[in-house]
């Protein structure tokens, strides 16, 4: 744990000394709020904050992290890591209380912007569900950021992870509830999170399935990172 | 009895696709060392460097460090290494990469010593990212020394480094050979690890041609002869002469290849040889790998 706190500590204080990399961190979700909410005004304000939070999650956890770890696989750097008398654990601690730091940041901002500029009707114990929720959902995200990023090469990874990212976003929230999409969004995990979420406004919506579709996914993108951590290092 | 490796190399074998990088490769590596691994470029160090930190797989063949696969973290508790290029993350200070890799090791060295030895007091607060090559190469030096390694391995140390941070290099070398402990390197500064080195390999196309002390392969590669060169008024003539391998003339300078400098010296002397500006220069172990290049 000891490892996990030194590697957190290094992935964090190279984010929060890379101005333009934090800058942009903390001012996309916000924006995104900003632009989209009116979409909902007066009509279901929950619903976008919910969503919202879970997007600001998913973007640091899913694409900031995925192309991260791209980008830093092939380093001289990571090359020199992997002789050092380190397991995966410790990085992958490291990695996650990194995202859920930088996650953390990012809820704070799009909280800030919710109350004192949209002025949504949300009280403090709500928000801190929801941003618990949202914190929750950052470890399926984050398997399957390290997964992809291990997997993609730099050149395609800037692509993968926009694609994947906005199909995530309008997957958790767009899709009908009919016919084969009414099907198909109990498979997306970002569908299962935002139902997680929404459970708390809506009392008669049963937590158990998108606990379990939510775990199962996080065993599953473990496993994946794994796979491809370990083929990554097979050189 | 069985004899204590740290690190053993059996029928290792390494294909990059269809070409055959390292071929057969078989050695054994003990306590109280220094290893010097010579081969021109493309011979295949950093490969075998790589192998032995468990940074790349060998296509056939089995490697252990400390008894381990080195691919299993848990071997590689009492190594240090410095690769042959090192870039650090951006943002971090140069205290904070000793700190983390130190973080590493059970039983590490102090950072102040390390700071001290590798002179890295003034760099401390600057972002690693940002230090000159000199100045990266002594911090990544320090890093392999810092986890107080039974045996360190590096990749071209000398690299980049000024004469003085080479120097210090070599100290810190001889110091940790005293301790009892191993130094595994590649480097083409030649005469620098002649002086050190209790162990040269010889790695060609990928294969180990040479495995030998400095003076075994300096005979191997017949360089236990010396170069007599002088400068001559006249057109000299050495018939007679008993200890004259051959003879190169460039405009009346002479150079004599002998195995017996002494006694060319006493011949030149007895045939009355109007030398000058004498100079005698014994075959080094550069010579010596320059002859094993070429096959000789």
């Amino acid at each position: 744990m000891r490892l996990g706190l030194e590697y957190f500590k290094i992935y964090f204080l190279s984010t929060i000394r890379n101005i333009p990399a934090l800058f942009f961190t903390l001012i996309f979700p916000p924006l995104m709020l900003l632009l989209f909410a009116h979409q909902w005004e007066e009509k279901n304000a929950f619903g976008a904050l919910i969503v919202f939070f879970n997007y600001s999650v998913q973007t640091v956890a899913l694409m900031l992290l995925g192309m991260g770890v791209t980008q830093e696989k092939n380093s001289e750097w990571a090359k020199y890591l992997r002789s050092l008398p380190v397991g995966l654990k410790p990085m992958l601690i490291g990695r996650m209380l990194h995202t859920l730091s930088l996650s953390f940041i990012n809820l704070f901002s799009v909280s800030l912007v919710a109350l004192f500029i949209l002025h949504i009707n949300v009280n403090f114990e709500q928000i801190i569900s929801f941003a618990t929720i949202a914190l929750l959902g950052a470890i399926p995200m984050a398997l399957l950021g390290m997964a992809i990023g291990y997997a993609a090469n730099p050149e395609s990874s800037r692509s993968i992870f926009t694609l994947l990212n906005l199909l995530l976003f309008f997957g958790s929230f767009s899709l009908p509830a009919t016919g084969i999409f009414g099907t198909v969004r109990n498979f997306i995990p970002t569908y299962q999170w935002t139902v997680l979420s929404y459970s708390f406004v809506d009392k008669s919506i049963s937590i158990l399935n998108p606990l379990i579709c939510l775990a199962a996914y996080s065993f599953f993108f473990l496993f994946l990172f794994q796979k491809m951590y370990r083929k990554t290092q097979k050189v | 009895m069985k004899q204590d490796f740290i690190l053993e190399f059996k029928n290792i074998t390494k294909n990059y696709g269809k070409i055959n990088i390292i071929k057969n490769l078989n050695l054994n590596i003990s306590h109280n060392e220094v290893i010097g691994l010579l081969g021109v470029n493309g011979a295949g160090k950093t490969t075998t460097i790589k192998m032995m930190l468990g940074q790349e797989i060998p296509t056939t063949g089995k490697i252990k460090l400390f008894g381990k696969n080195p691919t299993n973290p848990e071997s590689r508790i009492h190594i240090g290494s410095t690769p042959q290029n090192i870039e650090f993350p951006e943002g971090l200070k140069t205290l904070e990469i000793i700190q983390f890799v130190q973080a590493h090791y059970p039983n590490p060295l102090p950072i102040q010593e390390m700071v001290e030895k590798f002179g890295l007091t003034n760099f401390l607060e600057l972002k690693a990212s940002k230090l000159s090559g000199g100045q990266k190469r002594r911090l990544a030096l320090a890093l392999a020394f810092i986890g107080n390694p039974k045996i360190v391995f590096l990749d071209e140390p000398t690299t980049g480094l000024d004469v003085e941070a080479r120097k210090i290099l070599w100290e810190v070398i001889k110091d940790y050979k005293n301790k009892g402990k191993t130094i595994f390197l590649t480097t083409h500064y030649l005469e620098e690890i002649e002086q050190i080195a209790t162990r040269i390999l010889f790695l060609q196309k990928g294969e180990i041609i040479a495995d030998e002390s400095v003076e075994g392969l300096q005979k191997l590669a017949n360089s236990t002869q010396s170069k007599v060169s002088f400068d001559c008024g006249t057109e000299c003539s050495f018939e007679g002469f008993q200890t004259i391998d051959s003879v190169i003339n460039k405009n009346r300078n002479y150079t004599l290849i002998t195995k017996n400098s002494d006694a060319l010296i006493y011949e030149l002397v007895k045939h009355n040889i109007p030398f000058s500006n004498l100079q005698i220069k014994k075959e080094n172990l550069e010579s010596a790998f320059l002859n094993l290049s070429k096959g000789e």
